[in-house]
Order: structure tokens, then sequence, then C-alpha cells
């Protein structure tokens, strides 16, 4: 474990579901930023840098996919889980993986599941 | 495939060759019997000439011989006859007679001896052959016969000529009518010969000859070719004619001659001659205008022919040309080129057919257009539904997630201590939000079934590995409820391409189902196995089984074998008809059995092994 805490950047575009991902991975020692959109996740990808972003797919204005490719652009690194209702076949994740995309959780999520999963993705390297 | 224009070609043909060849054999048949008895009728009238012509001859020699009789002195044949051969007197005589025959002889050319014989004995006392002096002649026809009056002996062979020759005899008389003498002529027939050689109305090879009563030829016929004419004369000739006719028959036909050749012929029984007259013309020639007819016709046969096989050609060309435009227009139409015309330029049925498939490719392309349409429409009416479903499922679980997030961070003791009140209560919110984010989860999936929408990832999958995964899972749950559970399967099982997930899911749902309705301490058996091309997986339970009622409505959607059974079980009477969506969309079926309530019950599905990857929902 490092002192530095781990940077996660959160999009999504229900505020409820901002805060409750945000408390649950707080109280497990992450910094949590939380975006209510993609014009705003872009601003902070371009002012600070992320360990890791959870991206939501469906979102009004700029859906998931946009705002991923969006980033892809500034940074290509970035590791992304998508956490999202909609189901990703298993073509699609491993076309996805290839660009960044670590995992996906699909909603409702349980609060082990989520923490497990970014644990695992923060941690591989 | 015989070709139309082959057959039409073949047809016209045949129907313009068959009257043809009729024809020319009808009129080559009718015109060789005109021919031939035209002949006949030509070559009868040649002989009746050349009869006549004889005869009168013969008459004309034997005038002659009598006016020789008128000549003679009567009493210088007496003394002749009566005095000795010795005396002056009578060789005086003698050369006065001698003289008379002779100067007779000289006027007729045919004569080639005259001599007189004494009544009682026939014997030559004169003659202007020296050499035929004393013969006796006794015996002779012409002596006996030309006692009484004229005779004349027919065609004999001379042996002193070498040739055929006559005899006519008459008798010599006094003024008182006493028979003196008879007088006889041997005639030479080279005047015969002439009238048979006169060639006229007799073409090239028509011929006239005589053969008498010995089979033997009178006159010589034609050029002889390496034979003399007394050899030619001396053969005896046959041939069925000649046969006939010297039974005394006249006739004609078509025969061999004696020399073995065809020909037409005619003969005739002369009976004062006794004689054969015959008349004959080579066939070949008697029927040369006949063949020259015929070569006519068949050339003008051929020319139709050609003709017909020329305008059948044509017909049949125009026809086939029509017919394989009609085929290839039909085919780039039905290649679904529906704005192609088909041009035929004649104005026939088939140019009508043409034009009727033009307009059946005008309303095929309208009714194309509408439909292109409707689909259009169809198609945006299923994106819509896309994202209706994409949109409720949504809409529908994000207000669940903070539910769910924040019961469990309360129960975790994240916000604080809770009581053993709270916590009952909190619990029951989560076993509720898990109950309606199934539910959710459930119609969600049922809608997709229902609008075919539910999309499947197939993939290749060994099923025991498959199985075992599962079979962790299955095991886990079932301890909790204290059931035993166990898996029976064939140690190899081919692989099957399915959609993992989705399978899965079936196989929870009936693990589920089992477990729902099986008291602890009972058993739940997972039986796989191979029957045929499909791979079927049973689930058995010795739980509260069911009616046969029941058995048939268990796959409808909402339906729940009665309401007690959800209040105390739960569940949204969905799950099997989430299953028989997912199984059939994987081409397999799914059933249930069950002997009855109590006993139990074994719920199936299969899958096909040899499917490939071509699945798409």
């Amino acid at each position: 474990m490092t002192n530095k805490k781990k940077r996660i950047l959160h999009v999504d575009d229900e505020a409820d579901t901002l805060a409750v991902v945000k408390t649950i991975l707080e109280k497990e020692g992450y910094e949590v930023v939380s975006a209510g959109n993609g014009a705003k996740a872009l601003k902070d990808v371009k002012l600070n840098n992320f360990d890791l972003l959870i991206l939501d797919i469906m979102m009004p204005d700029m859906s998931g996919w946009d705002l991923f490719t969006r980033i892809s652009k500034i940074k290509s690194t970035y590791k992304v889980i998508f956490l999202t209702v909609l189901e990703i076949s298993e073509a699609r994740l491993q076309e996805l993986k290839g660009h960044g995309v670590r995992d996906y959780i699909t909603k409702p999520f349980s609060r082990d599941e989520l923490v497990k999963r970014v644990k695992k993705v923060i941690e591989s390297q | 495939m015989k070709k139309i224009r082959t057959k039409l070609l073949l047809y016209f043909v045949l129907i313009s060759v068959i009257p043809i060849v009729v024809i020319i054999f009808l009129v080559f048949q009718n015109s060789q019997k005109a021919i031939t008895e035209q002949t006949f009728k030509h070559l009868y009238s040649v002989s009746m000439l050349k009869d006549n012509e004889i005869d009168e001859w013969v008459d004309m020699q034997v005038v002659s011989l009598e006016l020789i009789v008128d000549t003679l002195d009567k009493d210088l044949i007496y003394d002749l006859q009566s005095s000795s051969t010795d005396l002056e007197e009578y060789k005086k005589t003698y050369q006065i007679i001698g003289d008379v025959l002779r100067r007779s002889m000289k006027k007729n050319s045919s004569f080639f001896e005259l001599f007189l014989m004494e009544p009682q004995e026939g014997q030559v006392y004169i003659s202007t052959d020296e050499r035929q002096v004393g013969k006796i002649k006794e015996n002779q026809s012409y002596f006996k016969q030309g006692k009484e009056d004229t005779f004349v002996k027919n065609v004999y062979y001379s042996l002193t000529l070498d040739k055929p020759a006559m005899t006519i005899s008459t008798p010599v008389r006094d003024e008182s009518g006493n028979l003196v003498s008879i007088l006889a002529t041997r005639v030479e027939l080279g005047h015969i010969h002439e009238i048979m050689m006169e060639r006229i109305g007799l073409g090239e090879t028509g011929k006239t000859y005589l053969v008498n009563k010995f089979n033997f030829l009178v006159t010589k016929i034609g050029e002889t070719v390496g034979e003399t004419e007394a050899q030619i004369l001396r053969r005896a000739v046959y041939s069925q004619a000649i046969d006939d006719c010297l039974k005394k028959n006249d006739g004609s036909g078509s025969y061999k001659n004696y020399e073995g050749i065809s020909v037409i012929g005619t003969y005739m029984w002369m009976s004062e001659r006794e004689m054969c007259i015959l008349a004959e013309i080579n066939e070949s020639e008697a029927f040369e205008p006949v063949y020259k007819l015929g070569e006519l016709l068949i050339m003008i046969g051929i020319g139709v022919v050609l003709i017909v096989t020329l305008i059948a050609l044509f017909f049949s060309r125009t026809l086939s040309m029509s017919l394989l435009e009609l085929i290839k227009g039909t085919e780039i139409i039905s290649r679904g080129n529906l704005k192609y015309k088909i041009n035929i330029k004649t104005k026939d049925e088939i140019a009508l057919l043409a034009s009727s498939f033009n307009n059946m490719a005008e309303e095929l392309q309208k009714r194309q257009n509408k439909l292109v349409r409707t689909m259009k429409k169809l198609k945006e009416l299923d994106e819509l539904k896309d994202d209706f479903l994409n949109t409720a499922t949504h809409e529908l679980k994000t207000p669940l997630i903070p539910i769910k997030s924040q019961v469990e961070l309360l129960l975790d003791g994240d916000y604080g201590k809770l009581n053993k009140e709270q916590k009952e209560a909190l619990e029951m919110i989560d076993r509720n939000e898990e109950h309606l984010n199934s539910l959710v989860s459930d119609v969600l999936d049922i809608t997709k079934i229902k609008s075919k929408k539910l999309k499947l990832v197939f993939k290749r999958v060994d099923f025991i590995k498959f199985l075992n995964e599962f079979k962790e899972c299955a095991q886990l749950v079932t301890k909790k409820k204290n059931i035993k559970i166990k898996f029976k399967s064939e140690s190899i099982l081919p692989s099957v391409v399915i959609d993992e997930k989705r399978i899965r899911q079936v196989l929870e749902n009936l693990l589920n189902n089992a477990i729902k309705f099986t008291p602890q301490g009972g058993e739940i058996e997972f039986d796989i196995k191979k029957d045929k091309n499909n791979l079927v997986v049973s689930v058995k339970d010795n739980g509260i089984g069911m009616s046969k009622k029941i058995l048939d409505k268990l796959f409808t959607p909402f339906f729940q074998a009665d309401s007690d059974i959800t209040r105390k079980y739960g569940g949204t009477g969905l799950g099997l008809s989430i299953c028989k969506g997912i199984i059939e969309a994987h081409g397999g079926k799914i059933w249930a059995k069950s002997s009855g309530l109590e006993k139990g019950s074994v719920f199936s599905f299969s899958l096909p092994i040899n499917k490939n990857n071509s699945l798409t929902h």
C-alpha cells in the first residue's frame, strides 16, 4: 500500500448513483471525483491524473462510448471500468479490452462486487 | 433437352419430305406403266408391219415363180423328159430350157436356184445349179405339195447356201391341165433380213428378229462381234418370250432376252411362215424418259426440301430467338432487376407473353417498392423498440442502485450501529429490492424474447467444463438449504455452440425452481445425456410435483400453479417462459414431466449438437 490515495473518476448522470459509489469507494480509502456529464469529465481528465475511470454508458448529451473515445485521444493508457445497466457481449468486451477497458459491472451491483472489481483493476498493472 | 429449334426443323423437313417421296414414287410408277404400255403398242405395230412386209415379199416370190411357169414351153419339157440324155436333140432342148431358167433367175435377185422335177419320182432333171441335177426329191414337201398347187416351204437352213433359205414350188401343167413337171426355186432371205434390220421407230437398242420353230434365228441381228453370220444363225436361242411364242401365242412383257438383257418386248406367231417375230427394246432405253422424269422430280423434291428447310430454319430461328430473349429476360428479372424490359420485335403470342412478363415485372416492382417502404418503417419501429428496451432497462434499474447500495451501507454499519428491528426492516427492504430487480430483469427478458430481441452470443463450449463451473455454485446454494444435489453425466460429452451466460441462466432457473419446491433433506438430480443429435439436460426433484393440467401451462408467462404457491415460494412466474425462449433461440426444446402431486417433477431441455454459429438471436 502506498501512502498516496488512488484517485478515481466516476462519470454518471444519476446523482444518487454518483453519491453511493463515492461513499462506498471512499470508505475503501480511494479519492473519488464525480462527474455528472461527459463535458465535466473531459475537463477533469484534462486537469488531473486518475488511476481509474468508471464510466456509465447511457447518458444524455454524450454517451459513455463517446466519452471513452474522446478520453482515449487525450490519454490512451487509462484503466477503465464500465458501470452500466446494459449488457455488453463477450465479443464487445474483448474488443474494448484491447483499448484499455478492464472490466464492466452490471447495475445494480452489490457493494462487495464493486469494491472487489475496482481493487482488482487498480492493483493490476 | 431437345431444342425447339431442332424439333421444329425436323418436323418441317419430315412434313415436306414424306409427300414428296410419295409423289415421286407414284409419278414414277405411273409413268413407267404408261411408257411400258406405249412401248408395247409401238413394238406390236412395228412387228405387224414387218410381218406384212414379209408376207408381201413371199407373195411376190410366189407370183414371180408362177410367172416363170408361163414362159416355159411345155412340149419341150415333155421332150426333155422322154428323150434319152445322149441324143443331140436332148442337149439342145436342155440348153433352151436351161437358158430360160437362167434368164428368169437373173430377173429375181432372191432366187439362187431354179430347177424342174419330173412328177413321178421327183428327180431333178434340170437346174441352174448343175450339181443338183439327178437328185431325187420325192420325199420333200415341196415335191409332194407342189404337184397339186403352189407351195411355199418355210425357212430352213440351207447347207448349200450355208444360210437360211426358203423353197417355193409350183406345178407346170400343159394346155389340157395335165401335170408336166414341178418348178421349184430356192429363195435367199436377204430381203427378209433387210426388212428385219429396218430400224425405223426402234430407237438405239430396239430390234426385231425372227426365230423358227427349232429355236433358230432366221435373220442375223444387228452388228455381230467375233461371230460370223453363219455361227449366229446356227445357234439356238431361248427366252421366256420365245418359248411362249413357239407355243403359237402372241404376247408382251418385260423379260430377259436370249442375251440375258432386260427388255420390254412383244412377240407374235406368224402361222403362215411358222416363225416367231419378236420386237424388243432395252428396258434402260425404254424407261429413259421415266428415269429422266424421276431425276427431275428428285431434283425438284430436293429443291423443295431445301426451301422448306430454309423457311423452317428461319421460323425456328425467329421463334427460338424470341424464346431465348424471353428466357434471358425472365432470368434477369428473377435475379431481381425488375426494371428490365424484355424486347421482342415479332408480333405474335411470344411478344404478347413478353409484354405480360414486362407488366408482371412492373407490378412486382411496384409491390417491391411498397414492401421496401414497409420494411423501412418496420425497421424504424424495430429500432424504436430497441431504444425503448434500452431506455426501459436503464430507467427501471437506475433507481435500484442507490437503494441497494444505501441499504448495504446501513446494514454493514457504515452509518452507525443498528438495533434488531432496524436491521430486520432493512433486510426486508433489501429482499424486496432483490425481488424487484429480478422482476425487472425478467420482464425485460420476456419482452426481448417476445419481440425477438434476445441477443445471444454463441460460442463453442466444452459442456463438461461448463457444467463443472455451474456445479460449484449449485452445491453452495443447495448446501445452505440442506438439499442433496447429484450430477449424473456421461464421461464424454460433445461440445456445443451456446450462449454460456443464457444457458447458465436456464440452469440456475431450473435449479432455483427445484430448490423452491423441494423440502429440506430432499434430493435434486442433474442428468446429462447425449440423445441422437441433441444434448439433453434433465433436472429431477422429489418435491411437490404437479398435476397434468398444470404441466401444460407451465411455460406460459406469469403462470404460477396457484396463488398460494406464489405467496409461499415467491418468484415472478416468468422464469420458465424465459427458459423456453432461450432454449428455443438455441434451436432446442424444453419440457416438464411429473407423475403427479407429491411425486416430484422432471424438467428437461435439449440443445442441438451439430449446430454452427449461424443463429442470430
